[in-house]
């Protein structure tokens, strides 16, 4: 700014002045805390002994060969499933949806974005009580006539991973629709009414407008949501602790136990290493896919 | 009066040697680890330090999560953190601490301030490894059936003692239409385990859970395969309803409040919050001891220690920290303190008790342990002095049990093989005990 | 029409299920303890504002609800500085390494917070930060930039390429298009940035509870928790606590909600 635009000098500079701020904290705070998990992973480190030693790949090893590592592999693989199905799938109708309605509009909006405001100790705490065997979810249930469908879900080995799964979709799915909704006002308004005009129904002005124009938000959201349902920890922990058994277990909560409860932390952070690892294969694999369809 | 004069002068005396550098306040950071309502007696205390002691101020922070641990941890292994905390007691739990040489040794206070007379022999061996005393085992929990007198007499019950009149008092209920005659939360694990402590006292013994604990005794053996099958056959007989694996603790306590659940059991810590919860109705409840299992079977009171006293070992001040433990529970007006807040500090307690205003229910609880404290009490959380991998193991199991995936040996087979995992890093407290001098 | 009254009763339902919940909480924060018994979706009969008082004084929620004010707000700020121009650059700008930066902040979208907090205390103690909620607010910026940087990036990646080139051959330096081009047509990203950022920051618990050890530098998050324990947990304490905390950020939600319905109407008004 202060330096003649043109020269070479504020040319080569630019990128770093405008990276720097964000660039350094990043570094400072999460990259090299991250690569300390990394190094303590090859260690027997207890978290709490001011000695560690090197162990080489033994966690890694010890990973490869535990049985309740995979169930919580599996588990997270299916939590993550269920929510982004809602989230991005029932999140992006959702917005659509409201941006078709005006009346009663603000209201119906401020009610499906309210849940994510609340802290996610309280909607622990909600939704166990909504889970009991005669709490409301099976009330509601029974009022309805889907009596059949009542179970005890959080003591249920069937029902308790996609119970908690919805409750995570319950407080996060406001997200998807902000951003939807943010994504949607970029559309041109003109495309809806050449459709219009063209004789299109709304499913087909959905279809053939509104999904290919919030292509990239649509990225944004998966991601986001792959992400961060990946890395829930808060909500398992507080209602069933990966119960009944191990049932609900995910790699956060099992990374958990044996790091911080069970003094083992080297091999929590071998748990903590393999969840970074499987988050990255599964973001690379959708964004080659996105760009194969983009091209 | 005559005791507080003296307490009082000992009093007088400690600001003197504490108030060196007479104007600036000496800081001392106080953890408290454990219920709401039950930490707020330790921030009274201080305050109650504070004033007596100018120059010295206690800051204590409470935090009423399992999240305490993972935060106390980092600031201890960093050589910062509070300067006095409580933590979980042996042989399992401090093991890594004490092996990281993070907390001082307390055997010279021990000795020095007669501590020998308040904390009996079967905290020591808790709190002790090496001949060294490592913690100040603070207040003591015993668990029992909590029941609803007016549902047993709406149903002609009295409290049974024996076991065929449990069965009978569970069949009445049942047949009157409770579901759920014995409340168990099972969603959270450690209610489960609290059943599992009870039973397995009773079926090994005192020694029995001594030798397995302190010595060369296995999970495996027979008396915890019997108290295990027994657990298994109470759940699939329904008696603590059809999905105990469900229900979590506070909706259950709600329940259980509301006289929609007859009997539960658990421990001092609910009684606050029962005398919110039912109002003038608190009067409708009380405790039993849960009567023996079997024929011939001893019933031994359940007896733990909620967690200890921790001084960490670079604090500056380690002699404020210990006057202010020994203000808690070696001064009377301390461990009156305490009692009013339903918090039962360990030792002696009629003097105290003859100065508390305690609810009923929590002298009800007390009452069904003394009955039998002539036979030898067994720990009433089991969970809180194993190694955490035992406790993940325990509690995972013990919910198998209860949806009936697992059989009583495969149980005790797996605690036995994370016990031995445990004791083969070196992860327990050698047996207990301090060095006489 | 038929149609749109379908909408409405569809969209109808699913505001009723995600917003019962939260209407039990604030029924159950109102109510006397002599009326919890009743079942949670009676409402208060005898409206009693005792347990926010409590929870204000008593729970401390008056000296937490500053801190965490602080941090929110200086989180949120910053982050929609740092994040957009770190996406601008790597939107608009040719340099050596851009991919490996870009890859590098990707990695953070991964990071799971609870992996890394031991080695994470040891940096901000080691640069003196420990309970000061400077340590804090640089935690939480690194530890959510990346997914800023990615959101603005989408934005700015929708922004034609042609009217940065026109802005630069008329002479605008970078800041310039920063600021006046490319930050306007953002707003809603800025938007979306600043509400969640500030949202996440204040409703966080960890990153607070290891790093604010003092009870004064403390945030309402922690103060909750005074209110659930292992054991037992206080029902008014929480519901009362809950709807405390929640307050500000609804009333801010509400405020820029106009934000996300605006673009569509001036479309519709066209």
């Amino acid at each position: 700014m202060f330096l003649d635009p043109d020269s070479k000098l504020a040319q080569r500079l630019n990128p770093v002045l405008f990276l720097l701020p964000a660039v350094a904290i990043y570094i400072l705070f999460a990259i090299y805390p991250t690569i300390s998990v990394v190094e303590y992973s090859f260690t027997d480190w207890d978290g709490i002994n001011p000695n560690r030693n090197y162990i080489g790949l033994e966690n890694y090893e010890r990973l490869f060969s535990d049985k309740i590592f995979w169930e919580a592999f599996r588990n997270t693989f299916v939590w993550s499933a269920v929510i982004i199905v809602i989230n991005v799938g029932l999140g992006l109708v959702i917005a659509s949806m409201l941006a078709r309605v005006w009346k009663a509009r603000l209201i119906i909006q401020t009610a499906i974005v309210l849940p994510v405001v609340i802290s996610p100790m309280a909607v622990a705490t909600i939704w166990r009580w909504m889970y009991q065997p005669k709490g409301a979810v099976n009330q509601v249930l029974e009022v309805i006539g889907l009596g059949a469908f009542k179970t005890p879900w959080l003591g249920s080995p069937d029902a308790v991973l996609y119970a908690l799964a919805v409750a995570h979709s319950w407080s996060t799915m406001g997200l998807s629709v902000i951003i939807f909704l943010a994504g949607l006002q970029a559309v041109d308004e003109h495309l809806y009414e050449a459709a219009k005009i063209d004789g299109a129904s709304p499913l087909q002005s959905f279809r053939f407008v509104t999904l290919p124009a919030l292509r990239p938000v649509t990225a944004v959201v998966f991601i986001l949501t792959l992400t961060q349902s990946f890395k829930v920890f808060d909500i398992v922990w507080a209602t069933t602790q990966g119960g009944p058994i191990r049932f609900s277990e995910i790699l956060s909560t099992y990374m958990y136990k044996r790091g911080a409860l069970e003094n083992d932390y080297g091999y929590g952070a071998a748990i903590g290493v393999a969840l970074l690892v499987i988050v990255s294969l599964a973001t690379i694999v959708y964004m080659q896919l996105q760009n194969r369809q983009e091209s | 009066m005559q005791h507080k004069n003296l307490t009082g002068s000992l009093l007088v005396a400690l600001p003197t040697f504490l108030a060196t550098p007479a104007l600036s306040q000496t800081e001392v950071v106080v953890w408290v680890g454990g219920e709401p309502g039950q930490t707020t007696v330790y921030e009274t205390i201080a305050n109650q330090f504070n004033e007596e002691n100018p120059g010295v101020n206690l800051t204590v922070v409470t935090n009423t999560s399992d999240i305490f641990n993972p935060a106390l941890v980092p600031a201890l292994s960093a050589g910062e953190g509070p300067d006095v905390f409580t933590f979980g007691t042996g042989p399992g739990q401090p093991a890594a601490l004490i092996a990281g040489g993070l907390v001082a040794d307390l055997t010279d206070a021990y000795y020095e301030h007669n501590w020998s007379q308040t904390i009996p022999e079967g905290i020591i061996v808790q709190t002790s490894s090496d001949g060294k005393l490592w913690s100040y085992g603070n207040e003591v929990e015993t668990t029992g059936m909590f029941y609803n007198k007016a549902i047993f007499a709406e149903h002609g019950l009295s409290v049974p003692t024996s076991w065929a009149e449990m069965e009978a008092v569970v069949e009445t209920l049942m047949a009157a239409g409770f579901e759920t005659p014995i409340g168990l939360a099972g969603a959270d694990k450690w209610p489960v385990s609290h059943w599992q402590s009870m039973i397995f006292g009773r079926y090994a013994g005192p020694e029995g859970i001594e030798n397995v604990l302190f010595s060369d005794g296995s999970w495996t053996d027979e008396p915890f395969v019997q108290a295990s099958a027994r657990l298994q056959q109470m759940g699939q007989a329904d008696w603590f309803g059809p999905t105990p694996v469900a229900i979590g603790y506070g909706e259950l306590m709600d329940a259980f409040w509301a006289g929609e659940i007859p009997m539960t059991f658990t421990g001092p810590w609910v009684v606050g919050g029962g005398i919110e919860a039912a109002g003038d109705r608190i009067s409708d409840f009380s405790v039993f001891a849960v009567p023996p299992f079997e024929p011939g079977q001893k019933i031994y009171p359940t007896n733990s220690i909620g967690s200890g006293w921790y001084i960490r070992v670079n604090s500056e001040h380690k002699e404020i920290a210990i006057a202010y433990i020994n203000r808690m529970f070696q001064n009377v007006e301390g461990r009156v303190t305490l009692l009013d807040h339903g918090v039962v500090p360990v030792g002696p307690l009629e003097e105290a008790l003859a100065m508390a205003n305690m609810p009923q229910l929590s002298v009800d609880i007390w009452k069904a342990a003394d009955d039998h404290a002539a036979n030898g009490s067994v720990p009433a959380f089991l969970d809180t002095i194993t190694p955490g991998t035992l406790t993940t193991v325990s509690y995972d199991g013990l919910q198998a049990l209860l949806l009936g995936v697992m059989t009583p040996e495969e149980f005790t087979a797996a605690m036995q093989e994370a016990w031995a995992a445990s004791k083969a890093a070196g992860e327990i407290m050698l047996p207990g005990g301090i060095a006489e001098r | 029409m038929v149609g749109r009254y379908l909408l409405v009763f569809f969209l109808g339902a699913i505001a009723i299920v995600m917003a019962s919940p939260l209407i039990l909480t604030v029924f159950s924060s109102l109510k006397p303890t002599t009326e919890l018994a009743n079942p949670p979706w009676y409402p208060p009969f005898d409206v009693t504002f005792e347990h926010y008082f409590r929870v204000w004084t008593e729970g401390k929620f008056n000296r937490y609800f500053l801190n965490t004010v602080i941090i929110s707000t200086v989180d949120a700020i910053v982050m929609i500085g740092i994040a957009s121009l770190a996406a601008y650059a790597l939107v608009f700008m040719k340099y050596p390494g851009k991919a490996l930066i870009q890859a590098l902040f990707l990695v953070g979208l991964m990071i799971p917070v609870t992996a890394i907090i031991l080695p994470l205390y040891s940096i901000v103690r080691s640069v003196g930060l420990v309970n000061t909620h400077l340590g804090v607010i640089f935690s939480d910026l690194a530890l959510a930039v990346s997914v800023f940087v990615f959101m603005f990036s989408s934005y700015f990646a929708s922004v034609p390429k042609a009217l940065h080139e026109a802005a630069k051959i008329d002479g605008a330096t970078e800041f310039q298009i920063y600021w006046r081009v490319v930050m306007p047509i953002a707003k809603p990203a800025v938007v979306t940035t600043a509400l969640l950022e500030f949202l996440w920051s204040w409703n966080d618990l960890l990153l607070r509870l290891l790093l604010l050890p003092s009870d004064k530098m403390r945030t309402l998050s922690v103060g909750l928790l005074n209110f659930q324990g292992i054991m037992t947990r206080d029902v008014t304490g929480l519901s009362s606590g809950t709807v405390i905390i929640a307050l500000p950020v609804v009333l801010l939600f509400l405020v820029f909600q106009r934000h996300f319905v605006r673009g569509m109407t001036q479309g519709a008004v066209k």
